[in-house]
């Protein structure tokens, strides 16, 4: 009986020690395989983009907007890829390893994530040129690109670089967008003009995101350079009507327009130097007329 | 004064001083109103003046401030005219046909109909195709929230089941409004709602007056004709009846007025509110009760309190500019409170 008993223990604690040892083997390669392919989602359209521009093929899901012609510039590298409406369910069934979001995604979406251990990084849009060079070296990092990211930042600097004005000029410029916004000294479209050699009027107002301006203020103000900003022109509300007014079509009619569609200057991606560039020409025509 | 009064002409007053002080009000309100134009045209922010713009040595500074009179100053004050002259005068006319003293277009529902028409036929393309779709679109709204104002409220309602239609209406207007701008395909039309229904005056053109105005004139025009009929039925219908107006051709003639100017200024300017409910009431002190001589005086009334108004929003706001309905409202909300709480003490009741 004993030595029965005695054979017993020893054979289990052989399988015992198999079993240990098999599913040991499984969660390693578990492990492995988690390492090799994260799950990244993204739920903010900036990320959206950066990471369109930096690694597709890393990208689980994009947001909705990323895909749309009017809303993202990079929506045709979006195609493929599958949309989420970021709220919490789709990206928690999603199961990703990380989340990519903005700094004013939904507070509650956000604290889920983070309550179910996913890890959230949370992206301020640019503010600046440098802050869309940060941005893109973080995503880049988090991606696992961290050669494209120092790449692109240095082709972004040096097309900024080759727009940068020759001398002290400054013509006056004023970003108008549909309603009447005009953009103030911070954010990243002032951060363009000052880098082309135009100086921002509304920067002497406030030093903020920008306000409302009426028509007949913008018509005091007459700069030699109107930025419009245009957003799903083709849509029609009473906003983008605005820029239809007559009293606006005479103040064109005097200056230098240059048109810039907002999607481009929001995100900090190379349709941001398209942009550039055609502020940098409006600012020679305008001191060729001098 | 309680709200039960009967609005009859009272011909034991002698006709010629009513009429000597009917001319002499007309008359102070127009001037009033020529003053009040001439500081829309030329008042700007902060007490300062176009004239030394438009006599500036600078060619440049000049067109300038030729545009800014021309294009901006000149079309806003049009509207303000226009459009509170069609609002005080809808408020007195349907204060006369309907004997309701709480009439007037925003209650009603007559302006949360005309903003869905114009809502619905701009933000869903189809004023794109033609300008004047727009004001269509308003007035056809307007008209329709008036036939659905009589068809509910019936042939002779009381002052209660009237406010009540009037009441379901314009929430039906205004929760038909927001759906449909929800789903309007610009992303901006969700915020606009806030000028469909509070009413703005800002930043309108030239464009938009010649859209609204022939509407406008067309209405008034209609609504000024049935004035001998209010009176007729102020004394009420068999014996308008006997005297030979037609009670249908009156309601008509006040519907398809009322509808085509409030339309009309409903789809170029928003729903402005409670300047056809103030008005008649503050005229009817000197003039009397008699609707047909309230008419004119409600219209250039309107008129007069509108254009105060813009100068308010225009002047005055902070930073971004007030919306006109919000100054309309401040005074127009605690009239009708103080309305309400006249009738109340007067016993005369709301039954």
């Amino acid at each position: 009986m004993n030595g029965k008993a005695e054979k017993h223990s020893k054979l289990h604690r052989f399988a015992r020690l198999i079993c240990f040892f098999c599913l040991a083997v499984f969660f390693f390669s578990l492990c492995q395989s988690a390492q090799a392919t994260p799950r990244i989602v993204s739920t903010n359209l900036c990320t959206d983009q950066l990471g369109l521009m930096l690694a597709p093929e890393k990208l689980l899901s994009v947001t909705w907007m990323a895909a749309d012609k009017e809303e993202s510039p990079l929506w045709e590298k979006a195609a493929k890829i599958p949309v989420n409406y970021g709220t919490a369910e789709e990206i928690l069934s999603l199961k990703p390893d990380l989340v990519l979001a903005g700094n004013y995604t939904t507070r509650f979406t956000v604290d889920l994530l983070q309550h179910q251990k996913i890890p959230v990084y949370e992206m301020r849009p640019p503010d600046s040129l440098k802050g869309v060079g940060d941005n893109i070296l973080k995503v880049a990092e988090i991606l696992g690109v961290e050669e494209k990211g120092r790449q692109t930042v240095l082709l972004l600097e040096k097309a900024m670089a080759d727009l940068a004005p020759q001398d002290g000029r400054r013509p006056k410029a004023l970003v108008y967008r549909a309603g009447g916004f005009t953009s103030g000294g911070a954010g990243l479209v002032d951060d363009l003009i000052a880098q082309v050699g135009l100086h921002n009027m509304m920067a002497d107002k406030s030093r903020d995101w920008g306000r409302y301006i009426s028509m007949e203020e913008l018509i005091y103000l007459h700069p030699d350079v109107i930025i419009l900003e245009t957003y799903r022109a083709h849509d029609p509300s009473l906003a983008n009507a605005l820029l239809e007014h007559p009293a606006f079509k005479s103040v064109l009619g005097r200056t230098v327009v240059v048109s810039i569609r907002s999607p481009d200057v929001t995100c900090g991606t190379p349709a941001m130097i398209e942009a550039a560039k055609a502020m940098a020409a409006a600012r020679n025509q305008v001191l060729q007329r001098k | 004064m309680s709200l039960a009064e009967p609005m009859t002409p009272l011909s034991e007053k002698p006709r010629r001083r009513e009429d000597r002080k009917g001319l002499y009000f007309n008359a102070a309100l127009a001037c009033l109103l020529a003053i009040l134009f001439f500081l829309s045209l030329f008042l700007g922010r902060g007490g300062h003046f176009l004239f030394s713009e438009l006599n500036a040595v600078a060619q440049d500074d000049a067109k300038l401030a030729w545009i800014v009179l021309t294009d901006i100053r000149l079309p806003r004050a049009l509207l303000a005219l226009c459009i509170g002259a069609s609002l005080g005068l809808s408020g007195a006319a349907l204060q006369g046909l309907l004997r309701n003293p709480l009439a007037e277009p925003g209650l009603v529902g007559v302006s949360s109909g005309a903003a869905l028409g114009a809502v619905v036929v701009f933000y869903f393309g189809l004023a794109s195709t033609h300008a004047l779709i727009l004001p269509l679109g308003g007035m056809a709204g307007a008209a329709g929230a008036l036939l659905l104002l009589f068809a509910l409220a019936g042939r002779d309602p009381d002052v209660g089941t009237l406010i009540l239609a009037g009441v379901a209406i314009a929430a039906l207007g205004g929760a038909l409004s927001a759906l449909a701008l929800n789903f309007a395909p610009s992303p901006y039309a969700a915020l606009e709602i806030v000028f469909w229904m509070l009413g703005s005056l800002a930043d309108r053109s030239m464009e938009h007056v010649r859209l609204a105005l022939p509407f406008m004139a067309l209405g008034i025009v209609l609504v000024a004709a049935a004035a001998r009929g209010l009176d007729a039925l102020a004394l009420g219908e068999d014996t308008a009846q006997s005297l030979g107006f037609s009670q249908r051709r009156i309601k008509l003639l006040v519907i398809i007025g009322t509808g085509l100017s409030v339309g009309a200024s409903v789809s170029v300017a928003g729903a402005i509110s409670f300047v056809g409910l103030v008005v008649p009431h503050l005229i009817r002190p000197v003039i009397g009760h008699v609707p047909s001589r309230g008419l004119l005086p409600s219209a250039l009334g309107g008129a007069a309190m509108l254009m105060t108004a813009d100068l308010i929003v225009r002047l005055f706001s902070p930073t971004q500019e007030l919306k006109i309905g919000v100054v309309t409202a401040i005074v127009g909300a605690p009239f009708l409170i103080h309305l309400l709480h006249r009738a109340r003490k007067s016993g005369a009741g709301m039954s």
